[in-house]
Parts: structure tokens; C-alpha cells; sequence
């Protein structure tokens, strides 16, 4: 999981793919502070960022790791110099993954996202491994349990791409412990991990837990290969998952609001008997 | 952002069995409008203007995204969006318009 509220610096990659909380950090992270933005090293490394064409950029990132290895923004540029590698310079990843092997920032996060981008891939996951260990040792150094937690979630998920199940299944239960259950994205990383180490008394709960409130074609299928390879009855499985949704389904509450085209004004009940997918969103 | 895939959904399933609502919790109308034209969304779009939906739905921020059922009641809620949720999004909907009227019955295990 690359979320991290405390390191600033992910805000605008963490904000393009998770919501805006109204009741966490997130925002109040966003100010930078003025030190940082001071400096030369930030603004040779702003004039980087604005760099459009890819090849350029790319070639700007690889002078300023080898010129300002110490510096705070070193982290950050090697992991956009790994992201566009990927796509500008495929044959130099491993080479770039080694010398940010090499590196040493105190801040786990740029450890964390480059290897949690190539672990979500598939790609290189050997060094993703070694890079994602690096993250998890950098964040048991620090304070933030979240951050751990992240860090461990994504060691555990690139192990597992990479066939090694018991250790994906250690580290995956020592990021649960801090952030499931209930947190869908790990509760799913959970259930999927111990059903790859061959738990699956372990799994079937998770997936249970997590069909009760959200449909998934590949959790049912997975569930359901585990009650029939133990010999249990499918029919009382599925009866079980359906009484809890309809536990946990509540009324929606009607509301009238005007339309933005016509500020015609609509009801929820006016589409009783249709399903319907209310999103709340926000113009960024 | 979950706009396109929205769009893309609506398109192939909205009608009378289905529809999407998207309510717009800022109350920036013409930023809205400007951000709804970009993406070409057909669906109403909706504005708190009283902004009371956060405390209505017990929102914890946005996006979320609530899948409400043919008995108006609420069966799915999903807090922010990451690429590849539009096809978990797609497997409920077509989950419940799958279920006949009036039946709790869950989708099928095997």
C-alpha cells in the first residue's frame, strides 16, 4: 500500500488515488515546509518536475541521484527516475534498483512506493522485495505505525506475487494486526495471501467478512473452492453471506437536491425500484 | 479519479433498471460544471447546496461511492477510488439487477 499521511511529499500521488479525508491528516500535511522549499537542491529539482518530455526528464533525475545523493529530494527523484524508467528505459531498472539499494534516507516512503508500484506490476520482484525490506527496517526505525504497517502490507504483497507465501503470510498478519480488519484493501490482501500459503481456515473468515459487505467475482470463486475442497456445503455458505448483507444493508435516507444542469430539483425516491449508484464527489 | 469509469458504466447500463446520482459536496457549481463538461458525464449531477449529505450518509470523505438496492436500501459503500474499483463497482451492480425483486438471496458460490 503506498498511502502515507506523513510524508508530504506522497500527498499529490497519494491524493490522486485515495479520497480526501475529512477526518485524517491528509490535509493538514499538505504545506510543505518553507525550509524545504529553500535550498539548492529543491530547486534544481523543481526545474526537473516541470520537465515534460520523458527522455529529458528522465536523464535530469539520473544527474541529480548521482549529484545530490544526501539531499531530501534524492528519495523522491529516484522514485520517479524507477516509474519512468519503466516505460523510457526498461533494460536500466535493475541497475537503478541497485544503486537505491544503496541509497540510505531516513524517510521510508520512496522506499515503499517504488517497490509497491513494481510489486502492483509484477515486475522485478526480487529487488522490489529487497527494496520493500528496506522500507519495513527504515519504518520500524520511526514512529508511525501506519507507515509500518504500509510498508509491511506491501513487502507481503510483493513477496506473494513472487511465490514466497509463509513469509507474505508473516509480514501480511503484522500489518493486519495494526490496520484489519476492516480495511478492505487489507483484509483482501489478507484472505488472498493466506489462501495462496495453502490457510485456508484462516482465508475463508476474511473472505466471508468481506463478501458480506462487497461482491468480488475472485473472492467468491476463491471462497468457494475452499468450502468445496474441505468438503463443506456451499448452499450454507452462501446462505450465511446473504443473511449477513441483508443484516447490514440500511435504509438511505431520502434527500432533494437541484440538478446542476437545470437546478431542477431530484429525489432519491424518485428512482425507488431502479439500483442506483450514489457518488459524492468533489471538483479538484 | 472515478469520473470516466463512472461515465463508461452509466453508458452501458443506465436506463430503467439503473441509474447513477452524483452529488457534488463542495456546493462549487461552476467548478462542477466546468470539471462535468470535461468528462462528458451524462448521469445527473447533483449539488449539496445545503451541504448536509455528510452528515445524512455519515460520509467520512470523498469519493464514496454507495450502491443502493430496488428496496432503497443500502448495500455497498466504498471510501475513495484507485484504478481497477470500477470493476468491483460493475460485479455489485450487476449483482443487483441480477437479484430478482424482493429476494435477499446472494449471487450464486458456484
Amino acid at each position: 500500500m503506498r498511502f502515507s499521511p506523513t510524508d508530504r511529499r506522497w500527498l499529490a500521488l497519494v491524493c490522486l488515488s485515495l479520497p480526501l479525508l475529512w477526518t485524517a491528516g491528509c490535509t493538514g500535511n499538505r504545506k510543505s515546509s518553507p525550509e524545504a522549499e529553500e535550498g539548492a537542491d529543491s530547486a534544481a529539482y523543481a526545474q526537473i518536475e516541470i520537465l515534460e518530455d520523458g527522455a529529458a526528464r528522465l536523464a535530469a533525475l539520473r544527474k541529480f541521484v548521482k549529484e545530490r545523493p544526501s539531499s531530501r529530494e534524492a528519495g523522491e527523484a529516484y522514485v520517479d527516475l524507477i516509474e519512468l524508467a519503466r516505460t523510457e528505459d526498461p533494460a536500466s531498472v535493475p541497475g537503478a534498483l541497485r544503486d537505491f539499494l544503496k541509497t540510505d534516507h531516513a524517510s521510508p516512503g520512496p522506499y515503499n512506493a517504488v517497490g509497491w508500484d513494481l510489486a502492483e506490476a509484477g515486475e522485478h520482484l526480487d529487488l522490489a522485495v529487497r527494496v520493500l525490506e528496506k522500507a519495513v527496517a527504515k519504518a520500524r526505525a520511526g514512529e508511525d505505525e501506519q507507515m509500518l504497517a504500509s510498508c509491511l502490507d506491501s513487502e507481503a504483497w510483493a513477496r506473494h506475487k513472487n511465490g514466497d507465501h509463509a513469509t507474505a503470510a508473516a509480514r501480511m498478519e503484522e500489518a493486519y494486526a495494526i490496520l484489519g480488519p476492516g480495511n478492505d484493501e487489507i483484509d483482501e490482501h489478507m484472505a488472498l495471501i493466506y489462501d495462496a500459503a495453502g490457510m485456508d481456515e484462516k482465508a475463508k473468515p476474511i473472505y466471508m467478512d468481506l463478501l458480506s459487505h462487497m461482491e468480488s467475482p475472485l473472492l467468491r470463486g476463491n471462497l468457494a473452492r475452499i468450502v468445496s475442497d474441505g468438503g463443506g456445503s456451499l448452499a450454507e455458505i452462501e446462505a450465511e453471506i446473504s443473511r449477513r448483507r441483508a443484516e447490514g444493508a440500511t435504509e438511505a435516507p431520502d434527500f432533494t437536491l437541484p440538478t446542476l444542469a437545470s437546478a431542477e430539483q431530484v429525489s432519491l425516491k424518485d428512482f425507488r425500484g431502479r439500483v442506483v449508484l450514489l457518488n459524492f464527489w468533489h471538483p479538484t | 479519479m472515478e469520473y470516466p469509469h463512472l461515465q463508461e458504466i452509466y453508458a452501458r447500463r443506465g436506463g430503467e433498471d439503473f441509474v447513477i446520482l452524483s452529488v457534488e459536496t463542495t456546493n462549487r457549481p461552476a467548478l462542477a460544471e466546468k470539471f462535468v463538461a470535461e468528462h462528458a458525464a451524462t448521469f445527473p449531477v447533483l449539488v449539496d447546496d445545503q451541504r448536509q449529505m455528510r452528515s445524512l450518509f455519515g460520509l467520512k470523505g470523498v469519493p464514496t461511492n454507495l450502491l443502493i438496492d430496488r428496496q432503497g436500501k443500502i448495500v455497498f459503500r466504498h471510501l475513495g477510488f484507485a484504478p481497477g474499483n470500477e470493476k468491483m463497482f460493475e460485479a455489485e451492480i450487476d449483482f443487483l439487477l441480477a437479484k430478482p425483486e424482493g429476494s435477499a438471496k446472494g449471487a450464486s458460490l458456484s
